[in-house]
């Protein structure tokens, strides 16, 4: 039987590989994008079997960790934060999937240069968000953690620029409607594995610190800042609507 | 070859297993003689600390070292080498292989590999597989795992990795190579013979005429093709004889000069900017026109027509870096690493429009070498290309040929 602390890096080490399928996958995706190869695309699709079946493993050990060992204070937020984490990066994974689903809908699409290159610029943005979000979790770095929303700005602004290139070409007739619609679906898939690495981040601060960035926010609105009411229509804006 | 390797490695590593176990046998043997006996004061140790002082000196004087060369031995192979006992725990990583065991990213997927060969081998069985990581940087590892059987009982696994990426991006470069270069002869050749076959029963002055043109053309470009591959054939035997101090604001007025027309032609703007000082370089003037004509012409043939190339020349820690960037149509990532190799064509089908021969860059890489530099690229599709020439300063290079002739003062 191996000791509580060596159950947790083995988990450690179960996120650091699924982060590293992750990694893999988004370049892989994208390749399959740029080059309209389906077979690559089937082969990141069928690839997210692995993925999904390691973010069973590392659930099942967390919850068997709970149930057996009962962890407190900063053990519990390290399960706690690994189980979280898990999610993000199993997400990020089917959006890799839903890039290669695009591949096939919109297969025979012929990008220009500047989609192309944009489109390659937010992958490389989306794999460095991952990578750093991985290093920041495996060394408990709460500065980098921290730096990722500032870092995620970039892919923000790609998205941007990407969604005014292909508005740009459908108006000109480089692309029709459903491949616009595709394509802008696809900046999303990217722009959302972006606010993954941001939300693994905020995971990592609150592992380090006991605190996170959105804790902070609810307990301005626990002291009075935004008001019941105001929550309230947050919370349930269509009956308002009616 | 591997096999013999993974042979050889199985039989030293097996050594090491069995040697460990040995040492652990011997040592407990040595543990209960100390206790037991006296030692060179007459008595048997009186408390714990003496004995283990006692044995520490033993262990110095007695240490087998063979398990240490051998391990040694394994570090110096280029091939990482992990080595489990029979219970799968992991007792040898070599130098090659210990990266993989705290990596993270490729290097993550690389261990979990090593694992499940591991596993499988303890089983009984000799299984490999490829990994192939995207990276950056693009990565191909072979992975192949042994059982270490001993008398029938499998007493441990050894797991062999082995970094092939070279060696695949050399086979993809020489197997592109021929069908590239038979791709560029066939071309003019082919066109020709046809078009002279046509001309064969022509009457029409018009059409002959416009077929004159036409193997006029395809003469011109064969016979570029000729020269470059002359051209490249003398640059790679080295810098040549003729080295002496050039001006690298007046090489560039030149090359400018040489191509202005040309720029004019396609409606590209050309703009020059020289550093505040003007560079020199020890180098072959020849050479160097030739490098950065190749850099210059392209940028032009790849900018759309009312674009802008432009080139900067800067001075930093020694080194000239002479910019030429364009607003062209780009590379993509994929291409960038081949784009020097001879004959490589990013987009085959554009090649008969620029007229290139493919040989360009191969010449400018080969003129940098050449001089102690070297060329870097970045390009993103659809925003430009921008290729940088760095070369070593006159200065930079007078104070490395007094580092070896030990200096004139």
């Amino acid at each position: 039987m191996t000791g509580f602390h060596e159950d947790l890096d083995s988990i450690r080490g179960m996120l650091v590989t699924l982060a590293a399928h992750v990694t893999e996958a988004i370049p892989r995706a994208t390749e399959a994008l740029v080059e309209n190869n389906l077979e690559l695309a089937q082969n990141v699709i069928a690839g997210d079997d692995v993925l999904d079946l390691l973010s069973v493993q590392i659930e099942e050990r967390c919850y068997s960790l709970i149930a057996l060992q009962g962890p407190m204070g900063s053990d519990m937020r390290r399960i706690v934060t690994a189980m979280k984490i898990n999610g993000e990066y199993e997400r990020s994974g089917d959006l890799a999937v839903n890039i290669c689903k695009g591949v096939r809908r919109s297969y025979g699409m012929a990008l220009t240069p500047t989609l192309r290159g944009l489109i390659t610029s937010m992958s490389e943005e989306a794999v460095r968000l991952t990578r750093l979000s991985i290093d920041a979790y495996a060394e408990g770095h709460v500065g980098l953690a921290a730096a990722l929303g500032d870092i995620d700005d970039r892919l923000d602004d790609l998205q941007s620029d990407f969604i005014e290139a292909i508005f740009a070409a459908a108006a000109s007739g480089e692309l029709s409607i459903q491949e616009t619609v595709q394509l802008a679906l696809i900046a999303r898939y990217y722009e959302r594995i972006g606010d993954h690495a941001v939300n693994i981040g905020e995971r990592v601060q609150y592992m380090v610190t006991g605190e996170s960035p959105e804790a902070i926010g609810a307990a301005r609105a626990d002291e009075g800042a935004i008001s019941d009411d105001d929550i309230a229509r947050l919370i349930e804006p269509e009956d308002e609507a009616d | 070859m591997w096999l013999a390797t993974t042979l050889i490695l199985c039989v030293v590593l097996a050594g090491v297993l069995t040697a460990t176990r040995r040492r652990e046998a011997t040592w407990l043997d040595k543990v209960s003689a100390t206790l037991r006996t006296t030692g060179d004061d007459g008595v048997p140790p009186q408390t714990i600390d003496a004995a283990l002082d006692r044995l520490e000196r033993a262990a110095t004087v007695e240490e087998d070292l063979t398990p240490r060369r051998a391990m040694a031995a394994l570090d110096q192979m280029s091939t990482g080498a992990v080595l489990a006992d029979e219970t799968g725990s992991i007792v040898m990583r070599n130098r090659m292989a210990a990266p993989f065991a705290t990596g993270r990213h490729g290097d993550a997927l690389v261990e979990a590999e090593i694992q499940a060969r591991l596993t499988d081998a303890l089983g009984g069985e000799v299984t490999d597989a490829e990994v192939r990581l995207h990276g950056p940087p693009e990565r191909m590892l072979f992975i192949v795992g042994s059982p270490l059987v001993v008398d029938a009982e499998v007493i441990g696994a050894i797991v062999l990795i082995d970094d092939v990426s070279e060696e695949q991006r050399l086979d993809a470069m020489r197997r592109d190579f021929v069908a590239n270069v038979s791709h560029e002869l066939r071309t003019p050749v082919g066109a020709l013979s046809l078009l002279a076959e046509t001309l064969e029963g022509e009457d029409d002055p018009v059409v002959v005429a416009n077929f004159l043109g036409r193997i006029q053309k395809e003469t011109t470009r064969l016979s570029r093709l000729i020269d470059d591959l002359l051209d490249l054939s003398r640059i790679e035997a080295g810098a040549g004889d003729h080295l002496e101090e050039v001006a690298i604001d007046p090489l560039i007025d030149d090359v400018v000069a040489a191509l202005r027309a040309s720029a004019e032609r396609s409606g590209v703007s050309l703009q020059v900017e020289h550093a505040s000082a003007s560079p020199e370089v020890i180098g072959d003037r020849a050479q160097l026109f030739s490098a950065l004509s190749n850099l210059i012409d392209n940028a032009l043939k790849y900018s759309p027509d009312g674009g802008a190339v432009h080139v900067r020349v800067a001075v930093l820690a020694g080194d000239c870096a002479i910019a030429v960037a364009d607003e062209g149509v780009g590379i993509p990532q994929r291409d960038l690493h081949r784009i020097f190799e001879r004959f490589y064509r990013v987009d085959r089908a554009r090649s008969s429009e620029t007229g290139g021969t493919g040989l360009g860059l191969s010449i400018v890489r080969h003129v940098a070498a050449n001089h102690g530099g070297r060329v870097e690229v970045v390009s993103q599709e659809g925003v430009g290309s921008t290729f940088t020439l760095i070369l070593p300063t006159r200065a930079t290079t007078q104070v490395d040929l007094e580092a070896v002739t030990g200096g004139t003062g």
